[in-house]
């Protein structure tokens, strides 16, 4: 059971539609996450990495259609299941994290109702058991005062806050597995790399897999022990982190890394 | 933070402030208060004839006049607020209710659902609403419940059409995705998420339909349907007093049509300042 992968990616090919046609956004991709491993997954904008994490999640926009492969999740097959069985995964085990907290979140809401909210999606609880359960994760998250934050509704946030209150929606119900989509790539340097630790630090203790998606080779490579590089809507290379810091095979790779001024050995010739 | 905050604070307070001595509100208030206290203000009874008493020019004793049955007018126009109001505001609750979720609904889901919902409007909105209006009366009577069901049909289409508009750029929002991420079902998605964000042109547009409900309350009860006679309501009375008027007995048709008058103009006027206060 544990060298089964827990997220199984197979010749994933996604589909939009356009005017002139259809455009393959992702070509007969293929990864996976073992129970407990971290994959990170790299490659500049529009490449399809977030096309990719709907896909597994099933929130494709209307557009955009599988057109082949298939989505084991914990042996199930995702594109098989059933609407509800789905809701009850979103959330539950299989939990997202986005890249811009602050639209994220409802304006109407407080931090502490959304995050109990989601608590209550899946779990019997009154309000106010749900309420001091989302407090718990906001200290958990080293934000400085919970009971606080709980009362804020999302235009009082910090960027910092923002995102932290997401991962505490994401982290309430004790996934399996987390999808990070570029959860960090809207702060500022300094608040990147502390929301970075904090969800690192959480994913380890709670011994989660995850699927961590961003545009930075580096701060990929400095989390996941496994990368894959996705260029175009193909995995044009994937492996261990250190083999592909280290020779890396394909071309967009070694361009990544020069881009990322990781590799050093190797100056360009010309300027 | 807490000084922005405060500012804030005290600055949506001198909005409400404003908008709550606006003379639109005032006319409101007085309007509503009077049809509240009606049993203080006036001795008379407003559905007791007094033949006795028929048509009496506006005097100190009766301040509006009497009508041709004798009942004091002044007395008939406060009582008429309460059900003019109230079946007014009935009437769009029902409208509310029934037109706002059903519109998130399809605004969000789209697909065959809108279609089906917005040809479904169309067809209601394009039906003339006296004829559908009289009808349902012919076919099952008028009473002041078929009334409000009536009106609060009228409402469904506005209110389904406009949260329909709003929930459609929702649809597209991250927290809609969010929510959808942490296993809201649809229908949860829509009553929890897509509802509350299309609130504000929901309360906009209460003012203004209301005002329309009356006009239209008074104006089925003129013509004999929904309210009848001896009830107190603008419409009846108008059309009791109606008769008279080239007598030059002006005063039983003349202040319930006053009454049906200001009550829109305030309304309308209110329901423009509310959609400028939530707007700025």
């Amino acid at each position: 059971m544990d060298s089964q992968p827990i997220l199984a990616v197979e010749n994933l090919t996604v589909e939009l539609e356009a005017k002139s046609g259809t455009l393959p956004v992702v070509r007969n991709a293929t990864l996976s996450v073992r129970p407990g491993k971290w994959l990170g997954l790299v490659g500049e904008s529009g490449c399809g990495k977030s096309i990719l994490a709907l896909s597994i999640l099933r929130l494709l926009p209307p557009a955009a259609t599988v057109r082949a492969g298939r989505i084991f999740y914990q042996g199930r097959d995702l594109l098989q299941a059933s609407v509800e069985e789905m809701d009850v995964l979103r959330g539950g085990s299989l939990s997202v994290v986005f890249q811009n907290a602050l639209t994220a979140l409802n304006p109407l809401f407080t931090a502490g109702e959304q995050v109990s909210d989601v608590y209550r999606q899946h779990h019997k609880a009154t309000a106010k058991d749900a309420l001091l359960r989302a407090i718990e994760i906001f200290a958990s998250l080293g934000l400085s005062d919970p009971e606080r934050t709980a009362r804020m509704y999302p235009h009082q946030l910090s960027g910092g806050m923002a995102q932290r209150v997401m991962l505490a929606m994401a982290l309430i119900c004790s996934p399996r597995l987390l999808i990070a989509d570029d959860p960090t790539s809207t702060l500022d340097a300094t608040i990147q790399a502390q929301v970075l630790d904090v969800l690192v630090d959480q994913v380890r203790k709670r011994e989660m897999s995850m699927l961590l998606i961003s545009r930075d080779i580096r701060l990929v490579s400095a989390v996941c022990p496994e990368i894959a590089v996705m260029r175009a809507g193909e995995i044009v290379e994937a492996g261990s982190t250190r083999k592909i810091l280290g020779s890396p095979a394909h071309s967009y790779t070694k361009q990544l890394l020069e881009d990322a001024e990781l590799t050093l050995q190797e100056p360009s010739s010309t300027a | 933070m807490t000084i922005s905050s405060s500012s804030a604070g005290h600055f949506r307070w001198q909005r409400v402030r404003s908008l709550l001595i606006s003379p639109s509100a005032i006319v409101l208030a007085v309007l509503i208060g009077s049809a509240l206290l009606a049993p203080v203000l006036t001795p008379y009874d407003p559905i007791t004839p007094f033949p006795g008493s028929r048509l009496q020019s506006p005097s100190a004793a009766h301040w509006f006049g009497t009508d041709p049955l004798g009942m004091d007018v002044f007395t008939r126009v406060l009582y008429a607020t309460r059900i003019d109001l109230s079946v007014a505001v009935a009437s769009v609750v029902l409208g509310i209710l029934v037109g706002a979720p059903l519109g998130a609904l399809a605004g969000y889901t789209r697909g065959w659902m809108d279609g089906v919902l917005m040809r479904l409007t169309e067809i209601m909105q394009a039906f003339p609403q006296i004829l559908f209006a009289m009808t349902v009366f012919a076919a099952v009577g008028s009473s002041v419940q078929n009334l409000v069901l009536v009106l609060g049909f009228f409402n469904v289409p506005v209110y389904l059409r406009m949260v329909r508009s709003s929930a459609l750029p929702l649809r597209e929002s991250e927290f809609v995705l969010a929510a959808r991420c942490s296993g809201h079902s649809t229908l949860s998605l829509v009553i929890k998420h897509i509802l509350p964000n299309t609130l504000v042109p929901i309360f906009s547009q209460f003012s203004l339909s209301i005002a329309y409900a009356i006009q239209m309350i008074a104006g089925l009860s003129f013509i004999g349907l929904g309210v009848q006679v001896p009830e107190a309501e603008w419409g009846s009375m108008i059309n009791l007093g109606a008769g008279y008027v080239i007598f030059g007995k002006w005063w039983p048709a003349f202040f319930p049509g006053m009454a049906a008058f200001v009550a829109s103009y305030a309304l309308n006027g209110f329901g423009r300042r509310l959609k400028g206060f939530w707007v700025a």
